[in-house]
């Protein structure tokens, strides 16, 4: 059996191996969709991360932002005393630490670790949009105890809840209120 | 002149509507229900049908157009006399199996589909029924041969855009505006049109640091000795610093982009010199 010996600095290197949605911009930043609730851009260029709302701006979309630069900062890949509201849509940003070796790229580290920051939230959005979309459904095709086919109403002497009579009228007793 | 209509005993209205239900079915790729439409169809107009051949009168006085006044009378008569020939209680019963289906199989809701061509086929109920007054008989004839005598309206020509007339477009519009906007507004501008594609995030991310530069163009303005000694450009430059502030927590919409636009050619007027040095 013939063996590979794998000599030098490169041979210890780890290959790691990410699944996102991802699209590099017109200026070379990385733009992740993944997350239920925000989107995140990682600027090499201009050495920050930026996570912006994905729809609206909310305490959701503020929850979500604020765990991810925890990770980031928790992990040492942000700066935390950069950790800041941005100008625009309820973004929050913070710059990406400097390394001290050229040999360690800051933006593929903070992509791996906004990737590890997704998978570890994935159960939660994907849940919270399961909800969503249940919901949907149950409004849009309801089961048959919440539904009665169209045209097979059974025909009563007396339908619905409010009925007319003593107790039941909603004005009789108005002489009450009345003022003199 | 006030006629009750019944339109689900209109042969043609029926068929109409179920066109267009069918036509709905194929674009919502929806097989099921388009497959029992087409059964409908092949049920109740088959050739041997007596839905059928009503709907063969209705056909030949509500599709003709462009033709002379003699033919038109001549079809209308014609079809008059067809009409009478179908016997009614089978043309009621055949209808009434066919209303049954189509609330069954398909949905009542059908009826309610609309149908163009609506009235004319309501007029020519009216003239196939024996409910009506000879004067009135004849004026509504007389509308329907009107309608087939008159010429389809002319199809609009689809103007098939070259692209000289793109090229020349593209120039006269950069010729217009080279000059008038800014680098800056020209960039946020053609984001602006890509933003489509990807939530708009490249977009938001430039306004990130093109309303950062702008808050800061404008502060260290504000603190120039010419700002300081006019308390109406302080008050000026407060107001918009904080309406820069106030894109914060905003969304992107035409009236944010016109106000950073409009604030880009400020800070740009702010930083020149009389001369445009």
């Amino acid at each position: 059996m013939a063996i590979t010996v794998k000599v030098g600095e490169e041979a210890n290197q780890k290959i790691v191996t990410l699944e996102l949605n991802i699209r590099k911009s017109i200026d070379g930043d990385l733009m992740i969709f993944d997350h239920g609730d925000i989107d995140i851009v990682l600027s090499p260029g201009k050495n920050k991360v930026v996570a912006f709302p994905k729809e609206i701006v909310d305490d959701l979309a503020y929850g979500a932002q604020n765990r991810l630069f925890s990770f980031l900062h928790k992990r040492g890949i942000v700066v935390p005393e950069s950790i800041r509201a941005g100008a625009f849509c309820g973004s929050l940003e913070a710059e990406m630490q400097k390394p001290v070796s050229e040999a360690v790229s800051a933006p593929k580290l903070a992509l791996i670790n906004v990737a590890n920051f997704i998978t570890e939230e994935r159960p939660y959005f994907e849940n919270t949009e399961a909800i969503v979309s249940m919901t949907d459904d149950e409004l849009i095709h309801p089961d048959k105890a919440d539904s009665t086919e169209l045209g097979d109403v059974p025909q009563r002497d007396q339908q619905g809840s409010i009925r007319k009579g003593y107790i039941r009228d909603p004005y009789s007793l108005n002489y009450m209120y009345t003022l003199y | 002149m006030k006629n009750k209509h019944n339109k689900k005993r209109n042969t043609a209205f029926i068929y109409e509507a179920l066109v267009k239900e069918a036509t709905v079915a194929v674009l919502r790729n929806e097989t099921d229900r388009k497959q029992k439409i087409v059964n409908l169809f092949r049920t109740h107009f088959n050739g041997d049908s007596l839905l059928y051949k009503e709907l063969m009168c209705y056909r030949s006085l509500y599709e003709n157009q462009g033709l002379n006044k003699q033919i038109s009378e001549k079809i209308m008569k014609e079809a008059k006399i067809a009409q009478r020939l179908i016997d009614p209680d089978g043309l009621f019963k055949q209808q009434t199996e066919l209303i049954n289906d189509i609330n069954k199989e398909v949905a009542p809701s059908v009826f309610n589909n609309y149908v163009p061509n609506y009235r004319t086929l309501a007029t020519i109920a009216q003239i196939f029924s024996d409910k009506l007054s000879p004067k009135n008989s004849v004026i509504l004839e007389n509308q329907i041969i009107e309608n087939m005598t008159s010429e389809a309206p002319a199809e609009v020509e689809d103007l098939d855009v070259d692209k000289l007339v793109v090229k020349n477009f593209v120039e006269k519009f950069n010729t217009k505006y080279s000059d008038e906007l800014l680098e800056e507004q020209k960039e946020l501008l053609s984001r602006y049109i890509s933003s489509f594609s990807d939530n708009a995030l490249e977009l938001k991310m430039f306004l990130n640091e093109e309303v950062e530069r702008l808050k800061a163009s404008v502060a260290t303005a504000k603190n120039s000795a010419e700002f300081q000694s006019d308390e109406t450009m302080l008050e000026r430059a407060d107001t918009v610093l904080e309406k820069l502030d106030s894109f914060a927590q905003g969304t992107i919409s035409d009236r944010t982009l016109i106000t950073i636009m409009k604030t880009q050619k400020l800070v740009k007027e702010i930083y020149t010199d009389g001369d445009n040095s």
